[in-house]
């Protein structure tokens, strides 16, 4: 190929003869032509850097948003790096001339071969140095200070940028091609509810791997746990995130979840009422954010009720849906309120404004079927799509519309994995059901902060907002899904809007306090079985740690004002210690300080002396947690003693490895009738996989609640 | 020079420093009054395993500053989670000490969140592969405080392997009367996953990192080794020997075999204590009869916590030989300290038990023989991208012992590959080994 050169300011550097002199100071000493003889000499280091400092400095500035744009971005980003190097390289060759010596073969040897493969590249880059000395010129005549000033002001913000910029670049560029390993990506913590968790870890690894750098270095990892009930939440704000049943301890606490940088919650309303608790508290703040998804409420049919519905249509109203469910003998079941965000939201929709307390009580009571695992939408799907094979299970729930959409395009539901091939839920509108409008917290935590979080949790915002959580089903924040397949309300919606209903207008605490109001007040006295073998493993742990745990569930459902509750523990033949503790705080401190020791003590006997102690007391009830010892003891003086405390009621709650059926516990049920029932909370003995460990006792909460007089 | 190019250079000077002060402004970090700032120790750690709580009861009996101890989940990627987003805060740190997985340590060190252990604080006596476990980078980064290994607990009734190949033939038997498995392992989509398959492949005499943290699985002969050992797992999968270890992490598979339900297992040193204490099953414990995989946890002083020397003091206090002991015989902690395996008594009060037969100083010194004998060969690799390096490794050898087909040594390279990419922090797309 010819040398395409023309330039007259090109020549002298390709033909430079190393041996015959300095390059350099020939270029000082000759005066090329076109220079302005008024300037002063020309000084080819300065041009350089007023050439080649300000597009560098434009490539580092325009670096992130192109590395952050995805495969194209990337390749633009390296064309153009590529394309600096070679003009810088071609400008150093052009202006300084060749330099003597090894550097002065070396990019003699580069820029031939350089030139060579432009061709008419060349040209365009001699015209552009040419016109930019031209500028330059143009700025040293002595007549404009003022412009001069002005390009150098710009020069310099872009050498700032281009140094705090140019660093990281290099270092991904250096570490691309030496195989170093990735920085540390930052980590997010998120918590939302149960039913969006498993589509927000999906979202989370695909922003992790489309943020990733050039070498497929992530810059963030995600954690996504399910956020605790809303008065929790609540409660635990003053207390540093701890569970209130650890906050008195002055050596030991226990964390509700994780700290969040990230909190999605599913209304505008549940959002206000917790950040309304970490109000003025100056440890965390709260920074709301536009929402990025929205779901509606529906109420989503087995297959089995599907059928019995045949080609009619249910009801939209309340009372006709409910009349005709109760026709086919079919519960309608919500998540729980007290337990569940999303049931809190969905009880707006289902209460009239007036309160009436024994209506309120008939209607938690047939919103909350017995024996379903009803802590949140997810659970309660697992178990309905368990009984989809066998087509018997007759169920409504109350769910959000992308839950139903992932049950049958058989993705992954968090609390089961992904289901099989079989028969859907169909779906059904109900009047007043309202939409969930998934909003962005940022909680700014004062001793878990830096920057570099700040700027990562509102980049994934504003990544989520881009409809990103569409493919599990979930709508844009306008209530919009642009899904070619067809969506359970868009099928219905010809306009594909599916914000019909209205966003949520929930009052969190009325409302908490109102369900509150249904659910009678109870006295609990806590027996707490602390002998030697409440030491033993269990699954989870310990029969006394998970005696502990069930104990502080029940701590965190009792109402301020409404519920007492006293602690008591028991172990060798003496039986039943003193009372301990009295209130929330009281107890749940003592709960953290107990230990395995002594020998059983025979349960009958404890319950004897314990049941005199609930005398005089509204709603009497023992909870005793125990492994289930040995012995029952003298049944005849445990049940005169049981009688005599009006409405008593005792649950014997198994945390070891005995079962319910044991002879000596069988006996002892069998002599107090019906005020005593067992139940295992331990997890082997779970009655639904689906079931966290805490349901366990929820769920028997939930009984004694169905049976108080 | 020209009044032109003295107006450039003054027009640059104030482009620099304007944009300098727009910089700091943004990037000072928050006040540091808005720190906490007290005298309080606060450690974050998980929860305690132990029969009776023994290590509550040591933090109760501590004198010095107040040590808050936080627990933060029983679930171990929740807590790892955690500590990782608190360290990575600048300028307060929320806690002060971590209980930190071994596995981790590095990670957490190579991302400059521990503060170095100062040499001359470092102290004497210390189990080797413990105190190494806190090293990253040639300095120590955290020190030990329990050390793990897995063990081989077998019903009584059943014969002592001494190898892997007398192992299986006589888990498989046992498999048929055991209604949870021959032989349980923890192999649950968690970390337990990673320990029991990498002691799986090392039964067959291959190795995934070397000490230099460098993947050598596709370098002969490891290559037809962890051949070999894939092919044995998939075995043992299909016909039931491995029974429920692949939904079982520690509880579970505890459980199970305290019910009697297994014939052998494979669990951590405090499994023992809690059998013996149980007393269902009559059972013997003995060393893995190949390489264990290396656990355990360590204390690390985070980088940025300004109680350096009163936290330093009550990590040397957990590690007084007494306070070891005593961590040993009540909760099953793999002391990290020498002089603790020998003098080892009963833990103080444990006869007040009423069932089973409280652990006797036999137990504990048949205990400590167990640990102190599988500890040289114990490894764990030593990686600063753990976590990713853990999620690639369980994933692939999960993919390939489920597979319809054969793996071949291809795969062995896809493997090799994949976690080359994943020990450097790399994310690919798509599922690993996918």
């Amino acid at each position: 190929m010819p040398d395409p050169d023309p330039s007259p300011n090109a020549t002298p550097a390709t033909q430079s003869e190393p041996q015959g002199g300095n390059a350099a100071s020939a270029t000082q000493s000759k005066p090329q032509e076109g220079d302005d003889p008024s300037a002063s000499p020309s000084d080819p280091l300065k041009d350089v850097a007023v050439i080649v400092t300000p597009l560098w400095a434009f490539l580092g500035a325009v670096a992130a948003p192109l590395l952050d744009g995805g495969e194209v971005g990337r390749v633009v980003f390296i064309v153009a790096a590529v394309v600096m190097l070679v003009l810088t390289v071609v400008v150093v060759a052009v202006l300084i001339r060749v330099p003597e010596g090894a550097v002065g073969r070396v990019v003699e040897g580069l820029g031939k071969p350089l030139r060579a493969f432009f061709g008419r590249v060349w040209d365009v880059v001699v015209s552009v140095a040419k016109a930019v000395k031209t500028a330059i010129k143009w700025v040293s005549r002595p007549t404009r200070p003022l412009t001069a000033g002005a390009l150098g002001f710009v020069a310099g913000v872009l050498a700032v940028v281009l140094v705090l910029q140019g660093g990281p670049l290099v270092r991904i560029g250096l570490g691309w091609a030496l195989s170093t390993p990735c920085d540390q990506p930052l980590e997010l913590r998120m918590l939302t509810s149960a039913e969006n968790v498993a589509a927000l870890q999906a979202a989370g690894h695909r922003y992790a791997d489309e943020s990733a750098d050039l070498r497929g270095c992530p810059r963030v990892r995600f954690s996504v746990t399910p956020q605790p009930p809303l008065a929790t939440m609540s409660q635990a704000a003053n207390k540093e995130w701890n569970d209130p049943a650890s906050w008195n301890s002055s050596t030991y606490r226990a964390l509700i979840a994780v700290h969040p940088d990230i909190w999605i919650p599913s209304s505008a309303a549940t959002e206000e009422y917790v950040r309304q608790a970490f109000a003025n508290l100056g440890q965390v703040t709260f920074e709301r954010m536009t929402p990025v998804a929205t779901s509606a409420l529906l109420v989503a049919f087995t297959p089995a009720l599907e059928a019995r519905l045949g080609t009619r249509s249910p009801p939209t109203d309340l009372p006709g849906m409910r009349a005709w469910l109760k026709s086919v003998e079919t519960p309608l079941a919500r998540p729980r309120a007290d337990l569940s965000e999303i049931g809190l939201i969905a009880s707006a929709g289902l209460y009239g404004a007036a309160e009436n307390i024994s209506e309120d009580i008939d209607d938690e009571i047939a919103y909350t079927p017995p024996d379903l695992p009803l802590s949140d939408a997810a659970s309660l799907l697992c178990h309905a799509r368990d009984g989809f094979d066998t087509g018997k299970e007759s169920l409504a729930m109350i769910v959000p519309e992308h839950l139903i959409y992932a049950v049958n395009k058989h993705q992954d539901l968090g609390a089961c994995p992904q289901g099989r091939q079989t028969a859907g839920l169909s779906w059904h509108r109900l009047d007043g059901l309202p939409t969930l409008s998934y909003r962005y917290v940022r909680l700014k935590w004062a001793d878990q902060w830096n920057d570099a979080r700040e700027r990562a949790v509102i980049d994934f915002h504003d990544w989520l907002a881009q409809d990103k959580l569409a493919p599990y089903g979930y709508r844009d924040s306008a209530g919009v899904s642009d899904r070619k397949e067809p969506m359970p309300l868009g099928r219905e919606l010809g306009s594909g809007q599916a914000d019909s209903a209205e966003p949520a207008t929930v009052e969190p605490a009325r409302l908490i306090d109102r369900l509150g109001k249904a659910h009678p007040e109870t006295s609990f006295l806590l027996l707490v079985d602390t002998s030697g073998s409440m030491g033993n493993p269990i699954t989870g742990g310990t029969a006394l740690q998970r005696a502990g745990s069930g104990a502080g569930t029940l701590l965190r459902r009792l109402r301020d004002g409404r519920d007492r509750v006293w602690l008591a523990t028991f172990s060798d033949s003496g039986g039943l210690g003193k009372t301990l503790a009295t209130g929330t705080d009281q107890v749940s401190a003592w709960l953290e300080t107990l230990a395995a020791a002594g020998r059983d003590a025979p349960l009958g006997d404890v319950l004897a002396q314990a049941a005199p102690r609930l005398a005089d007391t509204p709603n009497p009830v023992v909870v005793m947690l125990t492994d289930g010892a040995h012995q029952a003891g003298d049944r005849d003086r445990m049940v005169a003693a049981l009688r005599k405390v009006k409405g008593l009621r005792v649950r014997l709650l198994l945390t070891g490895e005995q079962r319910c059926d044991a002879d000596h516990i069988k006996l002892l049920v069998k002599a107090a009738g019906k005020v005593v029932k067992c139940a295992p909370i331990s997890r082997a003995e779970a009655s639904t996989p689906y079931r966290p460990p805490a349901d366990e006792v929820d769920k028997e909460l939930t009984e004694l609640w169905r049976e108080s007089p | 020079m020209t009044g032109s190019w003295r107006a450039a250079a003054v027009g640059a000077a104030a482009g620099v420093l304007l944009t300098l002060v727009v910089v700091g402004v943004k990037e000072r970090p928050a006040p540091a009054e808005q720190c906490v700032d007290d005298d309080v120790i606060r450690v974050a750690t998980g929860d305690d395993v132990s029969v009776g709580g023994a290590r509550r009861e040591l933090i109760r009996r501590w004198k010095g500053p107040l040590v808050q101890m936080i627990e933060i989940s029983r679930v171990a990627d929740l807590k790892h989670d955690e500590m990782l987003a608190a360290a990575q805060a600048d300028p307060c740190q929320a806690y002060d000490l971590l209980i930190i997985d071994m596995a981790s340590t590095a990670e957490f060190a190579a991302a400059g969140l521990l503060r170095e252990i100062r040499p001359e604080d470092v102290p004497s006596g210390l189990v080797p592969q413990a105190r190494e476990s806190g090293q990253w980078d040639g300095k120590q980064y955290a020190l030990p405080f329990e050390v793990d290994v897995g063990l081989l607990y077998r019903r009584a009734d059943l014969p002592k392997p001494t190898s892997w190949d007398q192992l299986w033939p006589a888990a498989r038997q046992a498999g048929a009367t055991n209604r949870r498995g021959g032989y349980l392992a923890q192999l649950d989509e968690y970390e337990g996953r990673t320990v029991g398959l990498l002691e799986l492949l090392r039964a067959y005499g291959a190795t995934v990192v070397d000490g230099d943290g460098e993947i050598v699985l596709d370098q002969a002969p490891n290559d037809q080794r962890a051949l070999a050992a894939l092919r044995w797992m998939r075995q043992w999968q299909s016909d039931q020997t491995l029974g429920d270890s692949w939904k079982d992490k520690e509880a579970e598979s505890l459980a199970a075999f305290a019910e009697g339900g297994a014939g052998y297992l494979r669990h951590w040193p405090y499994a023992d204590l809690q059998l013996i204490n149980d007393g269902r099953t009559p059972f013997a414990l003995s060393k893995l009869p190949g390489p264990a995989t290396l656990g355990g946890s360590n204390l690390a002083i985070t980088a940025r916590s300004t109680k350096y020397d009163n936290v330093l003091k009550f990590v040397k206090y957990l590690l007084q030989p007494d306070n070891q002991r005593q961590l040993f015989a009540c909760g099953g902690y793999g002391p990290v300290v020498e002089a603790a395996y020998e003098d080892v008594g009963v833990c103080p009060g444990a006869d007040a038990r009423e069932t089973g037969t409280p652990p006797t100083s036999v137990d504990l010194q048949r205990l400590a023989s167990a640990i102190k004998d599988s500890l040289p060969t114990a490894t764990r690799p030593k990686l600063e991208h753990y976590t990713r390096f853990s999620e690639v490794f369980r994933a692939c050898v999960t993919k390939y012992v489920f597979a319809a087909e054969e793996p071949t040594l291809d795969d062995i390279g896809i493997i090799a590959d994949e976690l080359g990419a994943a020990k450097l922090g790399r994310t690919e797309e798509g599922e690993p080994c996918g």
